[in-house]
């Protein structure tokens, strides 16, 4: 059966080629083989999964949601919603308090400053320095301090089952669905084995410290999450995103690590 | 019109149930109406599917429930509540067939519904936890076998619709238009359609010459017979011996929904003098 793949893109890679010339040496034509560094664009698609794949994914996942849920006691998201819920939010008392008491202090240095910048109170100008100093200050980390607390607000559903069993799907998807082009045909990117098998491969590739394939499987990773997520399903969303994400470095930028010093060979023609 | 319609639908039905079969337009296809024995050589196959899936880290819907009351999330407590509002239902139910007054029933049939709806939201909440179990897993591989072995190309239901390959490709639209259809056909087929069936001359008179022998009704042995052909079997059996009690039934058959219930009245009637026999026989002895 042929593979359907639901986005293909291309990625120039800097590597080494031989390139074969022909000089006169003492009279005689040579060829004279040289590696150079080339920009060679190799190709890569996601492959569109069938119901057999996205059940096997389905089982995946909640083996992982079993062993987080079951053997580890960690919440789902659902429960933890609910439990927030009857406990009154997801801030404890003292939680709100302070969050309340920080957006007042926000509040009340902003107008404070804008006071002391303008000098309502004819301050002189080394007070004056002084007190914008201060309250620059408290303003900071009062506003540092309200992120925090925003921030471990937004934290707290990262740690749900879910949240785990789905970072650790994306990556099983994008074993299983990255591919890349060998010789005209398309091939799983981290060779066609179990996922075991994929998984040492991926190892393998990460501890090369291989620039162009760590950025490659970045690149897939960040596709097939979006795609997971169902923010992006038809070639006309990966098109969008693509075009959205153009501002972010170019793939194109990385480089393989090359012989600093291209090898000479000479042949006598023939 | 539309109460000739109904007595129509009644007739194609029956067709269907002694053909064994319901014709689809879309997709054109034929739904074969399935046989003790086919679920039967479905659920053969659970026990390898449950431990193919166990083999996952997925752990059973037993499991599963004790881990959640350890936690608090469900409890059997939530658990204990959930079947006592199933066996609830199932008694009133059981109650209303017994039930002569009309006011009665009505007022009961409320109840049943409220009852419903508070089942329905503890269904909703219980099986959302249980979702990450094995049992879960494998009604859904259940389900899909029932799609596969139910859709043919042919009246004869000799040609499968999709052929193994095609159908283990087909993608989840696909396959839910085929729930669709499945459930409409089954939705079709209920219980209170078979009833009504049932109560048709065109079915009544052809049941009266089989001498209540399927074999004779359906020219099958009775292995070889779909759940709704027993069904309505079962059912014909019950008119007939209502009728024999001598009570006309009534002529009307625009609304079959009441003459089902004058069918399910009279066999109230007659269960509850039946008991009543056996008990002033009891009390004589």
């Amino acid at each position: 059966m042929s593979l359907k793949f639901t986005w293909k893109f291309e990625v120039n890679k800097t590597q080494e080629v031989e390139k074969t010339e022909v000089e006169m040496r003492d009279g005689q034509e040579v060829k004279v083989v040289k590696k150079v560094k080339e920009k060679v664009p190799v190709k890569f698609a996601i492959l569109k999964p069938g119901r057999g794949l996205k059940e096997e994914a389905e089982i995946f996942h909640a083996g992982l949601m079993n062993e987080y849920v079951i053997n580890k006691g960690l919440m789902t998201r659902q429960q933890l919603i609910k439990r927030y819920a009857n406990d009154g939010g997801s801030m404890s008392e003292p939680e709100k308090q302070r969050y309340a008491a920080l957006l007042t202090v926000i509040l009340k240095e902003e107008e404070n400053l804008e006071r002391i910048q303008l000098n309502l109170d004819n301050l002189s100008e080394e007070e004056r320095t002084s007190k914008i100093q201060a309250s620059t200050y408290v303003l900071i980390s009062s506003r540092n301090e309200l992120g925090d607390i925003i921030s471990a607000q937004n934290n707290l559903y990262e740690h749900t089952a879910e949240t785990k069993a789905e970072e650790k799907t994306i990556f099983w998807w994008c074993l299983k669905l990255a591919y890349t082009e060998l010789n005209g045909t398309y091939v799983p990117f981290f060779g066609p084995g179990t996922i075991a098998e994929r998984i040492a491969k991926y190892d393998e590739m990460e501890e090369s410290e291989d620039l162009f394939s760590s950025e490659i499987i970045k690149k897939f990773i960040w596709y097939i999450g979006m795609w997971y997520s169902g923010r992006i399903s038809t070639e006309l969303d990966f098109q969008n995103v693509t075009e959205d994400n153009k501002s972010k470095p170019e793939m194109e930028e990385v480089k393989e690590k090359v012989i600093d010093k291209p090898s000479e060979e000479a042949k006598p023609l023939a | 019109m539309s109460e000739a319609l109904k007595i129509e639908s009644c007739r194609k039905l029956y067709r269907d149930i002694v053909l064994g079969y319901s014709p689809v337009k879309n997709p054109r296809c034929f739904v074969k109406h399935l046989r003790e024995i086919d679920l039967g050589s479905i659920e053969s196959k659970s026990d390898a599917v449950l431990e193919e899936i166990k083999a996952n880290g997925i752990h059973s819907e037993k499991e599963v429930l004790e881990s959640l009351d350890k936690r608090g999330v469900w409890t059997k407590k939530n658990e204990e509540e959930y079947f006592g509002l199933i066996a609830s239902i199932k008694d009133l139910e059981q109650e209303r067939k017994k039930i002569v007054s009309r006011s009665q029933a009505e007022e009961l049939l409320e109840i049943i519904a409220g009852r419903k709806r508070e089942l329905q939201e503890i269904i909703i909440e219980r099986s959302g936890h249980l979702r990450i179990s094995s049992e879960f897993f494998l009604r859904k591989k259940f389900q899909q076998e029932l799609m596969k072995i139910s859709f043919f190309k042919d009246e004869d239901l000799k040609e499968p619709l999709y052929d193994q390959e095609t159908f283990a490709d087909l993608d989840y639209k696909d396959l839910i238009v085929l729930f669709e259809v499945f459930n409409e056909v089954s939705e079709n087929l209920c219980e209170l359609n078979i009833k009504k069936v049932s109560v048709t001359p065109a079915f009544l008179n052809t049941f009266s010459l089989c001498e209540s022998d399927p074999y004779i009704f359906y020219g099958k042995p009775v292995t070889e017979l779909t759940l709704h052909q027993l069904d309505l079997f079962n059912c014909g059996k019950l008119n007939k011996t209502i009728l024999e009690q001598g009570n006309p039934p009534p002529e009307n058959y625009e609304d079959l929904d009441k003459v089902v219930l004058w069918y399910d009245t009279e066999m109230s009637l007659l269960i509850g003098r039946i008991e009543k026999n056996k008990r002033d026989a009891a009390h004589q002895h």
